[in-house]
């Protein structure tokens, strides 16, 4: 048991505060007994790191570049947030001009004359109507047809992942094959030995 | 302008913000260690290569998770520390991991200076007689230099306990290991 002020395996594992540690060095001058302990802990940390040095792994870990690290579509969705905005309103721009291209021509057939005698005409609320529903017809299609894309693609990617999955435990098992054919090979050859030597006996 | 290195968490940000190259320093800042942490807990080096790989990816899917981007290196330990735990849980469900791979030693004679290999070995063996929460808390602290605190965040424990074990794991190497004599050791 140590009699240090503070515990002495904090202190050489760095956990102590600089006043405990200062505490902890003047009683070390003065104590053999806790120099011994400090030094059976350097000697176990000496023998477990000699033993075991850090290797390079045998492969790079996958960049994110790499094909395994793409984003699902609705991740990508999710982390679009700026870019989604900026097509937003893109998208209401151009819904905009296209509204006005298509309205003023009604209103320009007119004659000034008649333009000015005729009330505001009710056709242009109706034609902004269906225009709006046209609109909104295109951008389901367009959405729909965006959904069945990235959803063939998870496809793809979903079969990709189980394909190598599967590569991987084919390889590894017919490594294991071959192991268990060198052994039963062994086994056999160990046998025809034995019985030569029991003949051999008889 | 003052020179510093890029921090983590410069580069967690920009990856947050979708700069792959960010990410892909990241990973090459950390594969080494945790390829080797991992290779410590599941002893197999291609289980250890597949997991490593597993843990980047999780850790990218979820990098919006991560609260303080000063603490990833705990919280990227933490992933793999599952991950090791999950595969030795599907791998070895009958075994009891405590237990697994223990022989006895045979002790060199008395003062004799081991060869490193057999040091290797009597320190694989030492390893094996501790419990897999001791056995993690020493390659945590030994091998990977983390602070208790750090310790406790990667296992999901209180501080308290990350020392306990690590304490208690070297009090039985310091048994287990006192006849290991190193060449050029005095």
């Amino acid at each position: 048991m140590s009699c240090s002020p503070f515990d002495l395996r904090d202190y050489f594992f760095g956990e102590l505060s600089p006043a405990e540690r200062s505490s902890t060095e003047n009683h070390l001058t003065s104590c053999i007994a806790c120099r011994e302990e400090l030094a059976k802990l350097a000697d176990v940390k000496n023998i477990l790191l000699s033993a075991s040095a850090d290797e390079e792994p045998p492969r790079r870990i996958a960049f994110v570049s790499d094909k395994v690290f793409e984003l699902r579509w609705w991740q990508r969705l999710w982390t679009a947030g700026p870019q989604l905005g900026f097509a937003g309103a893109a998208l209401l721009a151009a819904a905009v001009l296209v509204h006005g291209v298509l309205v003023r021509p009604i209103a320009s057939a007119q004659s000034p004359t008649t333009l000015a005698k005729a009330p505001i005409p009710p056709a242009a609320t109706i034609d902004k109507a269906a225009i709006e529903t046209e609109i909104q017809r295109r951008v389901q299609a367009e959405v729909a047809k965006a959904v069945a894309a990235h959803d063939s693609e998870e496809r793809t990617k979903v079969l990709e992942f189980v394909n190598t999955r599967l590569q991987k435990s084919e390889r590894r098992n017919s490594r294991e094959l071959v192991l268990i054919e060198e052994y039963l090979e062994k086994l056999d050859k160990r046998n025809a030995t034995v019985q030569r030597a029991m003949m051999f006996n008889e | 302008m003052i020179f510093r290195e890029v921090e983590d968490r410069d580069l967690i940000e920009q990856a947050r913000r979708g700069k792959v190259e960010a990410y892909n320093l990241l990973v090459s800042r950390w594969e080494k260690r945790i390829y080797n942490y991992l290779l410590r807990l599941v002893k197999n080096r291609e289980d250890a290569l597949d997991l490593a790989q597993d843990v980047f990816l999780k850790a990218y899917q979820n990098l919006r998770k991560l609260e303080d981007p000063g603490r990833f290196g705990p919280w990227l330990y933490r992933i793999a520390h599952n991950e090791a735990y999950s595969s030795l849980r599907r791998n070895r469900p009958e075994t009891d991991l405590e237990d697994a791979d223990f022989e006895p030693w045979v002790q060199p004679g008395p003062g004799r200076r081991m060869l490193p290999i057999e040091v290797s070995l009597a320190v694989e063996r030492a390893m094996n007689v501790l419990s897999s929460d001791q056995r993690e808390a020493v390659v945590l602290k030994v091998y990977q230099g983390f602070k208790f605190e750090e310790i406790a965040e990667i296992l999901g424990c209180p501080v308290s306990t990350a020392k306990s074990r690590l304490y208690t794991a070297l009090d039985l190497l310091k048994g287990t290991l006192s006849s290991v004599h190193m060449r050029g050791a005095e």
